[in-house]
């Protein structure tokens, strides 16, 4: 007897794959193609395909992956559906599957057309490897696009309570992104040129091309994301879960950041640094896609309180566990400049980054470490005032601006005002004048926690404790 | 069937859910009823474990719904206010695919499809889609949807919103089926007179909290209703309430010249005996008919006069409130 086939891929089968559709897809690749061809010949048809390659994967799939869920959120199916029997594993790969199904099979066709023409075009046999690693890279790609652009509107709706509809511009704009950071646009050209398809630029001076990097890169993260949409799914099913699943990723992040960093004429302390920047991105990405809930965050902290272990952790906000994670690493990063030789500093590398004479200073780059810790707890503090406070609703959006007003603006005049004396008050760059490091932003920091607590009690309607009262003050 | 312990649900600077408990009889049809913002989808949506509760939890026949959302799924049917359907399906394909979504043995589909169909008499729509049928079809399919795996408890939010007459009363029709089928309903609706027609109790929420719990039997005998009684003379009696107010077992609430409104005790040896005297005084006696008061009148004296129900105590349908 044939195994039984997922309900949810099943039925998005019956809705996207009808035969109609199937062999109109055909007739139209063809037609085109051998439009191509009789235009320009099969270099004519790699363009055309490759081209097609990134519409279909690199557009298309990640649109039609996100509207998978978007789809059911406005029909108001989607409640029917959480209600129903399927695991969350089912779900996640019935719908990623299911809903871009027609994707895949419009995308294989213009694969298949560019394998074709590319045979035609006899690239040499060494190359041919180069070659089905561009393909490769289109592939896990597209995969990791799709599963991006799904993961994503599962954390808007993790972000929206009895959601009515969901935008899935971002999810789409997003996975095309990573599409293209992965896969790349240029692979024709390049082809015919050098010898690799689908390059985008080497790194340094060393052996490793950036496609290698990125067919292994996004292979990792094509299981990362699988594991996240599976995790926001049981989520979105009300299942509570321990966080460790986070911190692998934490780790996994630190790895990586520090193996990408490790090029040829980097030292070790590049590594040290990097880590950090890539922990504090993941920290405010974590922070934005977190519903930063007033009541979730109560409800963790006096499950806590209990001693309710598993309840307090899986309430606690990844944001928050990263920040920890982020913090113990600059615990380590700083210990390991001050006990580094002196001239393991390498000063021509942070000059040409840089370009702060205040940098060639053992402590100056340690105190670095503590304002960047410093710094990121009053951004974080400053979004949590604008969660729990009467802005509630436009706080992702006003914190990108604050984050761009506080960060660009003010550096750059600093900077080429001649004021490099007073670039700490702005950016977490130490100089020699230790009170003028630290004062400035421990005041922000407890500015901004003060705010915060003054609008976290009129969330809840009540402090860290207890329960909230009846008919709270609405924000 | 389904106890309800302290639940609280709370969203940002507003309590939704205030310590909320009560306790649903099995085989019963409970109308949950509440101005807008009682909080009766929110509570809905936490008894369906769609959302979790701040405190308190919820138990379907002994098991939390939250410890395993799925498991509880599988004994539960939920149709919210706002649900949909595949409209490019087909009546068939929608049931089965549900079916299936429900862990129901392919080799078992069909007849349990066949089955649900023929329930909710949508047998001679199977073949059409879903997109084409009325709004009241619609309405059949989505509970044939929600009732598909046979669940022993099943709610339904406003499901007669924006439905015609003729879809209601097949509503109802199909809820006392299903009741008597033995499945216990929790059925959310303003349009009090229609659940009047099929509910057996009535569970009243009111700023997040239990203002009223108790079957529709008791709530009518307990609210005065059977003590009114209406009285009709076949001429006009200029001074009726003067002669009506000598009678002091009377008490009485409106007065016209031909009819009056009065309230008397519950002992059956006084009414007669009133019942008599009026006779007696030749008054033209032709009506002598205790009062029923609808259920829209008792939802808007509770919800005017009766304080919420005191947080912390578990009140059952029958004996009002019981501490836990």
């Amino acid at each position: 007897m044939m195994p039984e086939l997922n309900p949810e891929l099943r039925r998005n089968l019956w809705l996207q794959c009808g035969w109609q559709r199937l062999a109109g897809a055909l007739v139209v690749g063809v037609t085109i193609a051998y439009a191509l061809y009789a235009f320009g010949g099969f270099a004519r048809v790699l363009f055309g395909a490759n081209l097609a390659i990134l519409v279909i994967f690199g557009m298309w799939g990640p649109r039609r992956a996100a509207d998978s869920l978007a789809e059911e959120v406005g029909t108001g199916t989607w409640e029917m559906q959480r209600m129903s029997g399927l695991s969350a594993w089912s779900m996640v790969w019935g719908k990623l599957v299911g809903g871009t199904a027609f994707v895949w099979y419009c995308g294989v066709l213009a694969i298949l057309a560019y394998v074709l023409a590319g045979q035609q075009l006899d690239f040499p046999p060494g190359r041919a490897g180069n070659f089905w690693l561009g393909v490769y890279l289109a592939l896990i790609g597209a995969a990791l696009a799709h599963t991006t652009a799904f993961a994503i509107v599962l954390l808007l709706m993790r972000k929206t309570v009895f959601y009515r509809r969901l935008t899935i511009t971002l999810a789409q704009t997003i996975g095309f992104f990573v599409y293209v950071v992965v896969s790349g646009v240029e692979s024709v050209r390049l082809l015919e040129q050098v010898d690799v398809a689908p390059r985008i630029g080497r790194i340094g001076e060393s052996e490793a091309t950036w496609p290698l990097i990125g067919a292994i890169l996004g292979s990792f993260l094509f299981l990362w994301a699988i594991i996240a949409a599976y995790r926001l799914m049981r989520n979105e099913l009300q299942y509570r879960a321990w966080p460790w699943v986070w911190l692998l990723f934490l780790a996994f992040a630190i790895f990586a950041a520090e193996r990408v960093a490790l090029w040829p004429g980097s030292s070790d302390l590049v590594g040290i640094v990097s880590v950090p920047l890539i922990l504090m991105l993941i920290v405010y990405a974590a922070a934005l896609a977190d519903p930063r809930d007033p009541i979730r965050y109560r409800s963790g902290l006096i499950a806590l309180a209990q001693c309710d272990l598993r309840r307090g952790l899986a309430e606690t906000p990844w944001w928050l566990s990263g920040y920890v994670v982020f913090l113990a690493y600059c615990a380590v990063m700083v210990t390991t400049i001050l006990t580094m030789p002196q001239d393991g500093l390498p000063r021509g590398l942070l000059y040409a980054m840089l370009r702060f004479d205040i940098f060639l200073s053992f402590e100056n780059l340690a105190h670095s470490g503590v304002l960047l810790a410093l710094f990121v707890l009053r951004d974080l503090l400053v979004l949590l005032c604008l969660s729990f406070g009467p802005w509630r609703h436009r706080a992702d959006m006003t914190w990108l601006v604050y984050l761009a007003l506080v960060y660009w603006p003010l550096a750059v005049i600093l900077t080429f005002g001649g004021y490099l004396d007073y670039i700490t008050l702005v950016l977490p760059v130490a100089g020699d004048n230790a009170w003028l490091n630290f004062a400035p932003i421990m005041l922000q920091v407890a500015v901004a926690a003060f705010a915060v607590r003054h609008f976290w009690r009129q969330a809840t309607g009540h402090g860290a404790s207890g329960l909230p009262q009846v008919g709270a003050e609405t924000a | 069937m389904l106890r309800v312990e302290n639940l609280i649900y709370d969203y940002p600077g507003h309590r939704a859910l205030d310590d909320v408990s009560f306790e649903v009889e099995a085989g019963s049809i409970t109308a949950l009823v509440g101005p807008n913002g009682a909080g009766k989808s929110t509570l809905m949506r936490v008894c369906a474990a769609l959302e979790r509760p701040f405190a308190g939890r919820v138990l379907l026949a002994g098991a939390n719904v939250h410890d395993n959302p799925r498991a509880a799924h599988r004994r539960m049917g939920f149709l919210p206010d706002f649900y949909g359907l595949y409209d490019e399906l087909t009546v068939a394909q929608c049931l089965d695919y549900r079916a299936a979504a429900q862990g129901i043995a392919r080799t078992e589909r069909a007849a349990i499809v066949a089955m649900a169909a023929a329930r909710l008499e949508i047998a001679d729509r199977i073949d059409q889609r879903a997109g084409t049928l009325s709004r009241g079809l619609r309405q059949r399919l989505a509970i044939a949807q929600a009732i598909l795996h046979d669940p022993a408890f099943l709610m339904l939010d406003e499901p007669a919103s924006g439905l015609d007459p003729a879809a209601r009363i097949g509503l109802s029709a199909v809820l006392r089926q299903l009741a008597g089928e033995g499945m216990t309903i929790l059925v959310s609706s303003h349009i009090l007179a229609e659940l009047q027609d099929y509910s057996t109790h009535i569970l009243m929420l009111k700023a997040g909290r239990v203002v009223e719990h108790a079957s529709l039997e008791r709530i009518a005998a307990e609210g005065g209703a059977s003590r009114d009684i209406r009285l009709g003379f076949a001429a006009n009696i200029p001074d009726l309430r003067r002669r009506l107010s000598a009678i002091t077992e009377l008490e009485v609430i409106t007065c016209g010249s031909d009819e009056a409104l009065v309230r008397l005790t519950d002992d059956p040896a006084i009414r007669a005996a009133i019942l008599a005297r009026l006779a007696a005084e030749g008054l033209g006696l032709t009506c002598f008919a205790p009062e029923r008061r609808s259920l829209q009148d008792i939802y808007l004296e509770r919800m005017r006069d009766r304080p919420p129900a005191r947080p912390g105590l578990l009140t059952g349908p029958e004996n009002g409130e019981a501490g836990t």
